[in-house]
């Protein structure tokens, strides 16, 4: 039996999304790109999210990657920026490759297509989107989410709209998918 | 000339908690069944049977977090007490704060935190709890709204994305109203002393500092502040309820004992979830509990209010008589934790294997592929404690609005090892003794994995 059709624990999950996605730059594209996997694409990796200054945030999903960069299973890279602060780039560690392969973990998921659409999209673009959904799910809509958005990312006001109207793609597209489409630990 | 006089509760850790005569929709609050459930949910979970005095509930947590939320803002606003934009913000919000402090626990489960590790529904009670703030089903927004305060306002408070930071500091961050109450009180119910610290000199030393990551904008204002300490006199305050919640967290929070009732727990509902879903559980079953377990823990807000440990207690009662064969380890599991008789076994693993993912996700596997899915009849738990949170900083300020606040980390060598990658780290498997031979040999192989 695949560990897909058994369970999954959010250790594997992560390495299965790196799997799928090639790696990702960027701890805050890591952070928006889990939220809105699991907030809109009902993937149960399981971390709490909260609102920090750069959006949604999960402070266990950090602790977590800060772990298996420490035992090697997920390559931690840092490259600087042009902007000074240097931004990471997660990669699969071979010990994680040899943990997935053995394990039978693949990277066919439902999510799989989402998963790397998401990853094209810009650390900003994937703040802006991951706010709008976290402050939808907090129960905000129309005007008042609007306000909200422009009170807590006064530098992305402008592209409000833009955010919005990708949120609500997401939800469409991720429409046919229920929390029970996957196998939940 | 009428005289209204506070309502006030006695509360073992705060002696006396007051509601002020124009704070009235708090006794609305706490009298709907939504708050009068938290009565039924223990705040230690399963820990009685370690601490006998664990028998504390959510109830009195929530009012002592209140009251430790309505003296935080008490004395923000005397402390600016010159600086009209202040004091009109915290007069403007305080109602705000303090239903969500009051209110931040309602959606917990059964045995608190036992409970979310049951089912991926029951992980984060925080949701639950938004939306018995906020749902069309609840009773509690109609009384926020009848007293002009925005549920949804409520709820980014415990979400964290209220646009004034210091008032969501206040009830979640690392030196909120909820951890000074939490440890307090379970210190005092389970009389481990580890958990003692000068509450009076944190709130004493409360202030208001700019945000040290949010990038310096002059006029940013107070509206953007965060909760601080004062740098002069609150580093040692600081200091000790962190070193207070690392002892109680190794003494209490994560004793094996505990963990392992927890662990047994988690066998029994599993056993419950089995039976649900195929030949039902016995006759006479609650139907909440009965719909909780088919719904692995995603029920309606009508269920949820049932849902209690009184039931779940009740229902125990009703499974362990059972005689017929296909209840036996249902029947089992519910006596022995009814009478305390003592079932799991266990394994503790030290290091490097207690540090390591890739051992645990390995033994997993295997105990799997061997015995069955987790939680039936084997649960492991690797426990990564973290005392401090560098990415959610405890904030030293010299008061002034204007001045940028700084992590507490860069003041104290406590802090510095708090934060650090050196902590306790805890990994065990406990198991039912069926499994014994079975398990054996995962152990060994999980030891010597060449």
């Amino acid at each position: 039996m695949s560990a897909n059709a058994r369970t999954i624990s959010p250790v594997l999950r992560l390495g299965q999304l790196l799997l799928i996605t090639g790696g990702i730059q960027g701890r805050k594209k890591l952070q928006k790109i889990v939220h809105l996997l699991q907030a809109v694409g009902k993937v149960p990796f399981g971390y709490g999210f909260q609102f920090s200054f750069y959006g949604p945030y999960s402070v266990d999903l950090k602790a977590e990657m800060d772990e298996l960069a420490d035992e090697k299973l997920v390559i931690q890279e840092p490259f600087q920026t042009q902007f000074g602060s240097p931004i990471y780039h997660f990669q699969l560690g071979p010990a994680m490759k040899r943990l997935l392969e053995d394990l039978k973990v693949s990277d066919e998921e439902e999510w799989t297509d989402l998963a790397r659409q998401l990853n094209l999209k810009t650390a900003i673009e994937l703040e802006g989107i991951s706010t709008v959904v976290f402050l939808q799910n907090v129960g905000w809509s129309g005007n008042e989410l609007e306000e909200q958005f422009r009170t807590l990312k006064p530098k992305l006001e402008g592209d409000f709209e833009k955010y919005r109207a990708a949120a609500l793609e997401l939800n469409d597209q991720t429409l046919g998918h229920g929390a029970a489409s996957y196998t939940v630990q | 000339m009428a005289y209204a006089r506070p309502r006030v509760f006695r509360d073992p850790v705060h002696g006396l908690i007051a509601i002020a005569p124009e704070d009235e929709f708090l006794v609305d609050l706490i009298d709907t069944p939504e708050f009068q459930r938290l009565r039924r949910i223990r705040q230690l979970g399963v820990s009685g049977v370690t601490y006998h005095g664990a028998e504390h509930s959510r109830f009195s947590h929530s009012l002592g977090v209140l009251n430790f939320a309505q003296r935080m803002l008490r004395e923000l606003e005397e402390r600016y007490s010159g600086d009209k934009r202040i004091c009109d913000l915290i007069r403007e919000k305080a109602k705000v704060v303090k239903a969500a402090a009051l209110l931040h626990d309602t959606g917990h489960g059964p045995f608190s935190h036992a409970c979310e590790r049951a089912f991926a529904a029951g992980k984060q009670h925080e949701d639950r709890s938004q939306s018995v703030i906020a749902g069309p089903e609840s009773s509690v927004p109609e009384i926020l709204e009848r007293n002009w305060i925005n549920p949804k306002e409520v709820q980014s408070i415990i979400a964290k994305s209220h646009a004034v930071p210091f008032l969501t500091d206040i009830v979640s961050s690392q030196l909120d109203a909820d951890r000074m109450d939490y440890i307090l009180r379970d210190a005092a119910a389970t009389g481990v002393r580890y958990g003692q610290f000068d509450a009076e000199w944190v709130l004493h030393s409360l202030c208001l500092g700019q945000d040290p990551v949010e990038t310096s904008e002059p006029g940013n204002g107070p509206g953007r502040c965060r909760l601080c300490l004062e740098k002069k006199r609150g580093l040692h305050s600081a200091e000790q309820i962190t070193a207070a919640r690392l002892h109680m967290s190794m003494q209490v929070y994560f004793h094996n004992n505990t963990r392992r009732w927890e662990a047994h727990l988690l066998c029994l509902f599993a056993e419950a979830t089995r039976l649900a879903a195929s030949d039902g559980l016995p006759k006479g079953t609650l139907p909440a509990v009965e719909e909780y377990f088919q719904e692995k823990g995603n029920v309606s807000h009508k269920v949820f209010l049932l849902l209690d440990e009184t039931a779940m207690l009740g229902s125990m009662g009703l499974w362990s008589i059972q005689t017929d064969t296909a209840f036996s380890l249902l029947a089992r599991l519910a006596e022995n934790f009814l009478n305390r008789k003592k079932t799991m076994l266990w394994h503790e693993f030290s290091a490097p294997i207690a540090r390591s993912r890739e051992a645990e996700e390995r033994l997993k596997a295997h105990l799997t592929e061997i015995i069955g899915p987790e939680k039936g009849q084997w649960v492991t738990d690797w426990i990564s404690f973290k005392s401090y949170k560098l990415t959610e900083p405890i904030l030293l300020s010299d008061g002034n609005l204007d001045s940028k606040a700084e992590e507490v980390e860069n003041f104290s060598f406590l802090f510095k090892a708090f934060g650090g990658k050196e902590q306790p780290t805890i990994a065990r498997l406990y198991y039912l003794p069926e499994q014994a031979e079975a398990v054996k040999p995962a152990i060994a192989r999980a030891e010597n994995p060449s």
